[in-house]
């Protein structure tokens, strides 16, 4: 074929092909958010849409749109009956789910969203600790009025801050689903009254799945000492209490390394949490010379102690509330001895949550003007 | 009908050359009378044409005829210069002829030169010379006397600088050539005459520098100027069209410049330039693509400022061909590449406007091209007017209007603008944008890639003369670089272009100037 036709014809099937992907923006609603609850047919999927209008004169603003269906894509097809435009996912970033809908296994609504070439993968998952999704979409962030925005930035923020795991995408959620000995944390967030007229949302901790379904979810307050187990902390302040006299101080840790151990006894698996922390006092107890190495190693002991209290702590509200994962623990099992994990994953839940968890801390005063070595 | 064409065609072309040919075939004569009567039929109806008889006081048997065009000459010239001395002198012939004695002893012009054809004469008048006939001689005396009005020596308004030398050519001829042997005061500078234009015989000069031009390109462009045959050439680009390499590509392969520090700059990298009676535009070859981002006064300011407005004009060209494509591209197809807060505003503001986006930056491109074209060609005061309300209507009445929506009239603008960055590149840049933006319309980001591809085989098969316009040397050089993104300091650039300059790459070594 001569050279001079084929420029031709590839501009003919470009336009033979091309353009059908042409929109206009004006043809689109675009979704903030999605909140999937449970409902009688099935699934209630209530998304929130940009009100492009309203944006115009007062900023960006939404409003929710609920529909019904036997399963999430049959609801999003109920919206052909209800509006005169396409739905456009692109700018899609949180989806909510309800607290039934997370008890009933999240599973197959992960593989289905990540099927869904509209849907990005990496759009955030969160729980809802209220009644319904619903209500969360409806509510709005203290400083930005589309909800879904404002979880996904506080997400984000959060995540800067304390580092995983509040941050979690569809595909990172059906990569826990699917790792052995891992459990699945997606952020947990509530609608609160904060005056007559306002409702705002707010991220409460963390809501944490067995296999599929959520267990149970752990208190805001824990998320610091959860991510000193899994080492994975950025920055915490830990308050502790001087033993003799009783005073309150403040470390502001900034530098954890967890080291994670496990061994078997017969039939008994221990697991041991070594935590070695550094930081700066925040909030020093009057009177005290820190020059005096005995004052810091006392210092020291004590803020060791509280930390370690805390995670014992945390470890016996795991068990209590069911977890015999607590840690993480089988996930490095798993991982460093293949042997074991076979041995134990056919064992009940029971069985399991019969591991002993040691928990060892050292804690480091950085700020204290002593030269190390002398 | 074609049988019809080729008889005119060839009808035009005995004519034409039947013209030529009678001219050169009609020889002086050495009777007054007859040369005075093929004048006059020659200038049949031109009134402007005048023939002078002079009879010597002292010897009134001497005769002579001097034919001039009025209002060419300088006539205080003439009159004190050859009349006056036709009259009162008499030349002594015992050892020459006439035409010399008078040439040699009573004539005070410089360079009296003899002519022997009827064409030579109506050349030399229609240029303002003045020619003598003498009696009994078969060849005539031109004389030169111009007088004829020119413009003055001023700036080229398409080539301001902000330092550097404020000259620009004139549409005299040998006016600028004097500026071209001002600056090169060497022997090594060749001036080649010729003329083009059947009936204009419009005088051009190829200047070259004999020890450094590129002898290919020298030979290809003298080939190429041989061969024009056209009625007249009023302007260069009449020469630059008829000789370029692709005749139908919007990128050139030849320079223009108004400047003659700019012409002697690209002599001494062994270039060609082609001056044109008639107008201030010189061409220069071979021409390669980066010289469409430099500018005279990169090598009159701080090469630190220079490089930065050289990589300033060469993002300018990319911006003013890809902003309307890539704009049209991320808010019809494209979306998800957009920041969510960006994504809603754009989507605000397009909520009501009837028009598809495609549609509306075309629209408003080819507004911006109506309003600059009316504020180039409208008197100065009214076309600044016009561009002012012309913008205001458009951009803000049109955006209250929800006809288009602003960041279109911002797009468009920055387009516009960045396209003022390089004017060499003016018809370059707007076919370019046109047919990436029917690409970017069709296909999206594929299509803008596929379109940019094309557009990029075509500026690489770009040739001036036998070189390659976009990477002229094949092989990557260091000191080929000094002068392309950016401009190396002066003591750096030790040697010439080595495409171009064939016969010696290499410059006097500047040695680094660390004088401390």
């Amino acid at each position: 074929m001569k050279p001079k036709l084929i420029a031709p014809m590839l501009c003919l099937l470009l336009l033979l092909s091309g353009c059908g992907n042409y929109r206009e923006l004006n043809e689109f609603d675009i979704v903030a958010g999605m909140a999937i609850d449970q409902s009688r047919e099935g699934y209630k999927v209530t998304l929130e849409l940009i009100d492009l209008e309203g944006s115009l004169q007062e900023g960006i603003k939404s409003y929710p749109v609920s529909l019904e269906g036997a399963t999430v894509p049959q609801a999003l097809e109920q919206a052909k009956s209800k509006l005169s435009r396409q739905f456009h996912y692109g700018n899609m970033e949180v989806i909510v789910l309800g607290h039934q809908v997370a008890e009933q296994g999240i599973a197959s609504l992960l593989d289905g969203f990540l099927r869904d070439v509209n849907i990005r993968e990496t759009i955030q998952l969160a729980v809802s600790l209220g009644d319904t999704a619903e209500e969360i979409l409806s509510a709005k962030g203290r400083d930005l009025s589309v909800a879904s925005y404002a979880l996904s930035k506080m997400i984000a923020h959060a995540n800067d801050t304390q580092l995983q795991p509040r941050e979690v995408s569809i595909y990172n959620a059906l990569d826990a689903l699917q790792t052995p000995g891992k459990s699945l944390i997606l952020p947990a967030v509530k609608a609160e009254q904060t005056n007559q007229e306002d409702v705002c949302i707010q991220l409460e901790g963390l809501a944490v799945f067995e296999q599929d379904s959520l267990s149970y979810t752990l208190p805001e307050a824990y998320i610091p000492f959860y991510l000193f187990g899994a080492g994975r902390l950025g920055s915490h302040d830990l308050a502790f209490e001087l033993p003799e006299s009783g005073e309150k101080s403040t470390i502001h840790i900034t530098q954890s390394k967890t080291k994670r151990s496990f061994w078997q006894e017969g039939e008994h698996i221990a697991f041991l949490l070594d935590i070695r922390a550094k930081g700066q006092l925040d909030q020093a107890v009057a009177g005290v010379d820190l020059r005096d190495p005995s004052v810091k190693a006392a210092l020291e002991q004590a803020a060791a102690q509280a930390l370690r209290d805390r995670m014992l702590e945390l470890l016996d509200y795991q068990r209590q509330q069911g977890d015999a994962n607590a840690a993480d623990w089988e996930h490095d099992i798993y991982m460093k001895d293949g042997s074991l994990w076979e041995a134990i994953e056919s064992k009940s839940k029971e069985a399991r949550s019969g591991v002993t968890m040691e928990v060892n801390v050292t804690v480091e005063i950085l700020d204290s003007g002593i030269v190390r070595g002398v | 009908m074609s049988r019809q064409k080729n008889q005119s065609d060839q009808q035009v072309a005995q004519q034409v050359q039947k013209l030529n040919e009678e001219l050169k075939g009609t020889p002086v004569s050495p009777n007054l009378a007859d040369n005075v009567q093929t004048l006059k039929s020659l200038f049949d109806k031109d009134d402007t044409f005048l023939v002078r008889e002079v009879q010597n006081q002292k010897d009134p048997a001497q005769q002579y005829v001097v034919a001039y065009c009025a209002g060419m000459i300088d006539n205080g010239f003439v009159s004190e210069n050859i009349i006056w001395p036709l009259t009162y002198s008499e030349p002594n012939t015992t050892e020459e002829n006439l035409l010399d004695a008078v040439a040699r002893q009573v004539l005070l012009v410089h360079n009296p030169t003899p002519i022997e054809s009827f064409q030579q004469v109506v050349e030399a008048v229609t240029y303002g010379d003045s020619v003598l006939f003498v009696p009994g001689e078969n060849k005539a005396l031109t004389l030169s006397t111009q007088g004829f009005p020119l413009r003055g020596v001023s700036e080229p308004n398409g080539e301001i600088a902000l330092s550097g030398p404020k000259e620009g050519f004139g549409e005299s001829l040998i006016l600028n050539l004097a500026f071209l042997h001002r600056r090169l005061r060497t022997h090594d500078l060749k001036m080649e005459m010729r003329s083009f234009g059947v009936r204009s015989r419009t005088q051009a000069c190829i200047c070259y520098l004999d020890s450094l031009v590129n002898r290919p390109a020298l030979e290809e462009l003298l080939r190429r100027l041989d061969s024009i045959e056209i009625d007249g050439v009023l302007d260069s680009n009449y020469l630059n069209e008829l000789i370029r390499d692709n005749p139908l590509s919007p990128f050139r392969s030849t320079g223009y410049t108004e400047r003659p520090d700019v012409v002697v700059g690209k002599l001494l990298e062994g270039r060609i330039a082609i001056v044109l009676d008639g107008t201030p535009v010189v061409l220069t070859i071979p021409y390669l693509f980066i010289e469409n981002f430099q500018s005279n006064e990169d090598y009159y300011l701080s090469f630190y400022y220079t490089s930065f407005s050289r990589m300033l004009r060469m993002v300018g060209f990319l911006l003013s061909i890809l902003t309307p494509s890539l704009y049209l591209v991320v808010t019809t197809y494209h979306y998800e590449l957009l920041p969510t807060s960006l994504l809603l505003n754009i989507a605000s503001e397009r909520l009501n406007v009837p028009f598809p986006m495609a549609l509306e930056l075309l629209l408003m491109l080819v507004m911006f091209d109506i309003l600059r074209e009316t504020g180039v060609r409208m008197t100065s005061g009214v076309g600044q007017a016009m561009s002012v309300v012309g913008a205001l209507v458009l951009g803000s009445a049109a955006v209250d209007a929800k006809i288009v929506s602003s960041l279109v009239i911002i797009m468009v603008a920055l387009t516009g603008i960045t396209s003022l960055l390089v004017p060499k590149l003016n018809t370059p840049t707007l076919m370019a944008r046109m047919f990436l933006f029917v690409f970017a319309a069709f296909g999206g980001f594929p299509g803008l890639t596929m379109g940019c591809a094309f557009l990029l085989i075509h500026m690489l098969r770009l040739k001036s003369f036998g070189l390659w316009q976009i990477s002229p040397t094949g092989d990557l050089q260091y000191q080929q670089f000094k002068d392309i993104g950016f401009r190396a300091p002066l003591w750096q650039m030790r040697q010439r272009p080595a495409a171009i300059a064939s016969q010696l790459t290499r410059l006097r070594p500047a040695k680094r100037r660390w004088w401390n």
